[in-house]
């Protein structure tokens, strides 16, 4: 029985005071907030990449105490730095987003290729491509297992418009097959036109949580962003 | 191209370049087989069989070491003799054979393992986890400066005025005269050192996505950096007490061989065990061809071949050359 | 009359011949045991580092060297009046024989000199048939160099040196040649170093038991190493 991947009274560095969050199957998560908030300290505790105080459970379960290779299995991270040091094919990237035995599974990685429109240059070494083209590689790397969970540190960054409005399409897949997606945005629109819920941190602290709508008040944005929404989009409050 | 049909490409010459190591030498084998074939079984088993197997022992943990360490710290330029981890167990050799009162190779392995591992350490500490190539290289070559300085202080106030020879006789690399004792004593290390790296092979790829993601891919990244380091500490350790140190087959030959695995640093490791034993047994080859009746030492070799793709490998670092 | 003799070599001649209170000086190297077996009658002098400057300050009048001393020492030398007599290594037994009669006559004890030239040769006898190959081997398979005073030595023994042309053997040469004599020095071979870590493999690898040598009479062959050779005459005589 999935019932999700969730924190209770967790403090980290970075982070301000015990935080509560969780992430049930099926559902997409926007973590908002500005630069600094503390999202990717939780999108990293969450992937168990941090140690602190508090408890963290994978469908009940303690996470700390589940051997790293299991966890992998179940769990899918991406963070923002979109490094990658040596120039491997891009066949070869994704295939490491499989368990180990199954790498040479190569229908499933080109499908999951094609999924982010990356089936032409499945053959490239990632060097040689674009920035928004190894962005969509290294998703694909985390979509390949099929995982339970999904942490996902700004995946839209860099991309066109066109490509972050079909990578939401594609996580918005994931959460209908059943996927818990957590993932942290800049972008406030795609935040509202596509999360189930949002949640809101500033200096390391949840502001708000709850439907996007609920969320992104102006008294929130203000207190966080220091914005305020306008007639066509957002416009800074002073 | 896969590791399996690489590396039975590489078997060949391998076996070219072992063939002729057994067969070419100052005397001719098949002369004193016509005089004497007891004879030239000795002179194959007791010193043509041991520099065989030392020259591919270290030659493979040379390379291997080199391509784990270049996967670890994620850094094309890492290999030990850069980082100073040569020049460590070199020193830790000396000082344990001349000050410590353990004479004899098997201190000497001994001291090796410890000095590289120290050299591998203080670089850890000095340059920092992900440091960039500058700090990396910038650190190994204070080490290897400091470690080189101690050893020529080691070596000129030891007792015997002979110790200053060390430095043709071994330090700058040699397999001449090895014996089945220094196979004895330097196998064990480098077979054990080799094994604890191959095991990191398949760390290594996921490794290329940065740590943390490595760890959420199920790889025990703090593991992962022990075995590559301690690994690599004890192959060396036990391959310069033996034979010198031996500089850029650990450098150049996982370059030559990770293009052809597709990049990937854990895939290149088998390649560049077999690639580093084929290339330090063709330079000791090269060794037995006296130049004006005087031979070179093999770290002389390797160099004057090694050097050179170093230069081009920062060249095409800086984007100068393609 | 206060002699210095600055080398290993001169001192051995120098050190046989002087009569007492006439030397004040000699190398260090002379001092040590190791070196030569006449160090304890070297205990009482002045120990140089075989540079002219460090026996400037005992006022000398006659200087021994072993030829090798630079321009500037040896005009102020001519400068303070000093005698500089250069002996430079014998190759020679004839060489041997004219060095100790200069050394004597230098020294005012040209009698002296003819006495020890005279147990030299006694010591030496006359040259037998030269029966037995034999080389002679110090650390790390360095050997005597070709046309040097210890093949001349050594055939007073009946020994014909199988001279090195590179004046350096390797086991490989020594495997070649099974049935080769040894003659090994025992050199310093109780400090440990790596060329006699080799010396003492590769003198116990051979066909025949090696012969040794003090390594100290061989390394400049003087009067002593002659008294040395009537010893060598007898153990291969057997």
């Amino acid at each position: 029985m999935n019932t999700g991947l969730s924190a209770s009274a967790i403090t980290r560095a970075h982070l301000a005071g015990p935080i509560d969050c969780v992430l049930r199957p099926g559902e997409l998560v926007g973590l908002i907030g500005p630069n600094g908030a503390g999202k990717t300290t939780l999108l990293r505790t969450l992937a168990n990449l941090t140690t602190g105080s508090g408890r963290i459970t994978l469908d009940g379960d303690d996470l700390a105490r589940i051997p790293g290779d299991l966890r992998a299995r179940r769990i899918a991270y991406m963070p923002t730095q979109r490094r990658v040091d040596w120039p491997m094919t891009v066949r070869d990237i994704v295939a490491l987003g499989l368990p180990s035995h199954t790498r040479s599974d190569r229908a499933r990685v080109d499908s999951t290729l094609a999924r982010v429109d990356g089936a032409v240059f499945a053959d490239r070494r990632i060097d040689t491509l674009s920035t928004g083209e190894q962005a969509r590689v290294l998703l694909a790397r985390t979509l390949v297992g099929a995982m339970d969970y999904l942490l996902l540190d700004e995946p839209t960054a860099n991309l066109d418009p066109g490509h972050q409005i079909d990578i939401m399409d594609i996580l918005r897949e994931e959460c209908s097959r059943g996927a818990g997606v957590m993932t942290s945005f800049h972008d406030l629109t795609l935040a509202e036109r596509y999360c189930d819920r949002c949640i809101l941190l500033n200096a390391g602290k949840v502001i708000a949580e709850g439907s996007p709508h609920d969320v992104m008040q102006d008294q929130h944005l203000a207190a966080s962003f220091g914005i305020r929404r306008a007639d066509r989009g957002w416009v800074r409050t002073n | 191209m896969s590791v399996r049909r690489l590396s039975l490409i590489l078997l060949g010459p391998l076996l070219i370049v072992a063939i002729l190591s057994l067969a070419l030498g100052e005397a001719s084998l098949f002369d004193i087989y016509a005089r004497d074939p007891v004879l030239a079984g000795q002179l194959l088993v007791e010193l043509r069989l041991p520099r065989l197997i030392l020259g591919l022992f270290v030659g493979a943990a040379l390379g291997l070491s080199g391509a784990a360490l270049q996967g670890l710290l994620r850094n094309p330029l890492a290999s030990p003799d850069i980082l100073g981890t040569s020049a460590g167990a070199a020193l830790g050799a000396v000082v344990t054979a001349y000050y410590l009162g353990f004479a004899g190779s098997i201190a000497m392995a001994g001291g090796g393992i410890v000095g590289a591992l120290l050299a591998l350490a203080l670089l850890l500490l000095l340059a920092g986890r992900g440091a960039s190539t500058t700090t990396l290289i910038l650190a190994g070559v204070a080490i290897s400066a400091l470690c080189a300085a101690l050893i020529n202080i080691a070596l000129a106030f030891a007792p015997s005025p002979f110790a200053f020879y060390d430095i043709m006789f071994w330090l700058l690399g040699s397999l001449a005269d090895r014996s089945i004792d220094h196979v004895r004593v330097g196998l064990p290390p480098m077979l054990f050192g080799c094994l604890l790296l191959l095991f990191t092979r398949h760390s290594l790829d996921a490794l290329t996505l940065g740590e943390d993601v490595a760890e959420t891919l199920g790889v025990n990244v703090r593991r992962l950096r022990m075995q590559a380091i301690v690994g690599s500490a004890i192959a060396i350790g036990g391959g310069v007490a033996i034979s010198g140190t031996i500089g850029f087959v650990g450098l150049v030959v996982p370059h030559l061989v990770r293009p052809v695995v597709g990049g990937r640093p854990g895939a290149a490791l088998i390649p560049s065990a077999l690639a580093g034993a084929t290339l330090l047994v063709a330079a000791d080859l090269l060794t037995r061809v006296p130049v004006d009746g005087r031979t070179l030492p093999i770290g002389v070799i390797t160099a004057l071949l090694g050097a050179p793709f170093f230069l081009w490998l920062i060249l095409s670092k800086r984007g100068i050359v393609r | 009359m206060r002699v210095a003799s600055l080398g290993l070599c001169t001192d051995e001649i120098v050190l046989l011949l002087a009569k007492p209170g006439q030397v004040v000086s000699v190398s260090f190297l002379s001092h040590d045991p190791h070196e030569t077996p006449l160090a304890a009658k070297a205990k009482a002098l002045h120990s140089n580092s075989g540079r002219f400057n460090s026996v400037v300050a005992l006022r000398p009048d006659l200087v021994i060297t072993g030829g090798a001393v630079n321009m500037l020492a040896r005009e102020m030398a001519e400068r303070m009046g000093v005698d500089v007599l250069d002996i430079p290594p014998p190759q020679t037994l004839d060489q041997l024989r004219a060095s100790i009669r200069s050394i004597a006559a230098a020294l005012d004890v040209v009698m002296r000199g003819e006495a020890l030239i005279g147990w030299m040769d006694a010591r030496l006898g006359k040259r037998p048939l030269l029966r037995h190959k034999a080389l002679m081997i110090v650390t790390g398979g360095l050997t005597p160099l070709p046309g040097s005073l210890t093949e001349d030595l050594l055939s007073y023994a009946g020994i014909a040196h199988q001279t090195q042309p590179r004046s350096q053997v390797t086991r490989e040469t020594l495997y070649a040649n099974p049935d080769l004599q040894l003659i090994v020095s025992d050199y310093r071979s109780g400090q440990y170093s790596l060329p006699q870590e080799w010396l003492n493999i590769t003198a116990h690898a051979a066909n025949q038991p090696p012969v040794h040598v003090d390594g100290r009479l061989w390394t400049c062959p003087g009067p002593l190493a002659a008294a040395d050779v009537e010893r060598l005459r007898r153990v291969f005589s057997k």
